[in-house]
């Protein structure tokens, strides 16, 4: 027959014993102890009640509205990354396409009008334009040179000055 | 979204019931529930299915302790007293035993980490010592020993 251990070693090796962990020679020793003494006998069937209830514990049934929440909040933090997304790459989008507006406007932007001229400075201009080319005239005379008044009139003179009519007073404000 | 759904299905159960026995309140458990699953939809939905449940259990765990470390926090900052655990009874615990239960669960709730996830995960979840061991990444005779110091100390607290 085994020796009897003391309490101490018995009550050490309790949960061993009820969870099968023990050795044949060490459960024999402590169902020896056991069946002697009250106190051990009791934490042993203590320890059985004990997981026994633990056991019966229910596994319980999630509510509804955790799902329900869960889908709210994985909603909310789809907005809210589309949100930061927009501030990281949509505003600095933002500001390349109107740069590319106005780069584009500036590219394409039709040619400039011309200032207009005033009555004034078309009378002077054609005044400057007809001493010219009286000048012409006078010089061509002094050099000697054979071009009849005849041919500067009619092939020179003139159409210059139907030119100036024509377009000039076009611009003038 | 299908995968997710599913594995929300698989899990949340688990999820709700460590997370009522750790926390020993409804709306906490909720709350938890919701965020670990809340990280698996952000984070986790990577690993394979096979990974998922003691990804999920580890997760559950670490956000109970976090919870009850904010606690802890505010009421050092409001009281210097650590009032007892309020219990707020599911419909499925109401049987002939319910001051039993109700007792085991109030001294759950004071049971140390990690003998009190160690016993929720063995003892009322029935997972094996191996699950146990890769959730809360401990050798698997050190959780045998956890598990045998936590009945003990839950015997000791259900005599008090």
């Amino acid at each position: 027959m085994p020796s009897t251990p003391p309490c101490s070693w018995t009550q050490e090796r309790i949960e061993a014993y009820i969870d099968g962990e023990l050795t044949p020679a060490e459960q024999d020793r402590l169902e020896a102890h056991a069946a002697t003494c009250a106190t051990c006998a009791a934490e042993l069937e203590d320890a059985r009640r004990l997981i026994s209830a633990l056991r019966t514990l229910p596994s319980l049934t999630c509510p509804n509205a955790v799902s329900q929440a869960l889908q709210d909040r994985i909603h909310q933090t789809r907005q809210d990354r589309w949100r930061t997304a927009a501030k990281r790459w949509y505003a600095p989008l933002a500001a390349a396409a109107v740069l590319a507006l106005i780069a584009g406007y500036h590219l394409f932007d039709p040619e400039p009008v011309p200032p207009a001229f005033s009555a004034k400075e078309v009378a002077q201009a054609r005044r400057q334009v007809e001493w010219t080319l009286a000048y012409l005239g006078d010089l061509n005379s002094r050099m000697g040179t054979a071009v009849r008044d005849d041919v500067i009139q009619p092939h020179l003179v003139q159409p210059l000055r139907l030119n100036l009519d024509t377009i000039l007073p076009v611009q003038t404000m | 979204m299908g995968r997710f759904r599913r594995l929300c299905q698989e899990h949340r159960d688990r999820i709700y019931t460590f997370a009522f026995y750790y926390m020993g309140n409804r709306e906490d458990a909720e709350d938890i529930t919701q965020e670990v699953l809340f990280r698996l939809w952000h984070h986790g939905l990577r690993m394979d299915d096979e990974s998922v449940a003691a990804w999920l259990t580890r997760v559950a765990r670490n956000t109970c302790l976090d919870a009850l470390r904010q606690r802890r926090r505010y009421r050092s900052v409001v009281t210097t007293q650590d009032p007892e655990p309020v219990l707020q009874r599911t419909p499925a615990v109401e049987a002939n035993d319910v001051d039993l239960r109700r007792q085991l669960e109030a001294a759950l709730t004071r049971l140390e980490s990690p003998l009190r996830e160690i016993v929720i995960m063995r003892e009322i979840q029935g997972l094996s010592y191996r699950e146990i061991s890769q959730s809360l990444e401990l050798p698997l005779n050190t959780v045998k020993v956890y598990l045998h110091r936590a009945r003990r100390r839950l015997r000791a607290l259900l005599q008090e």
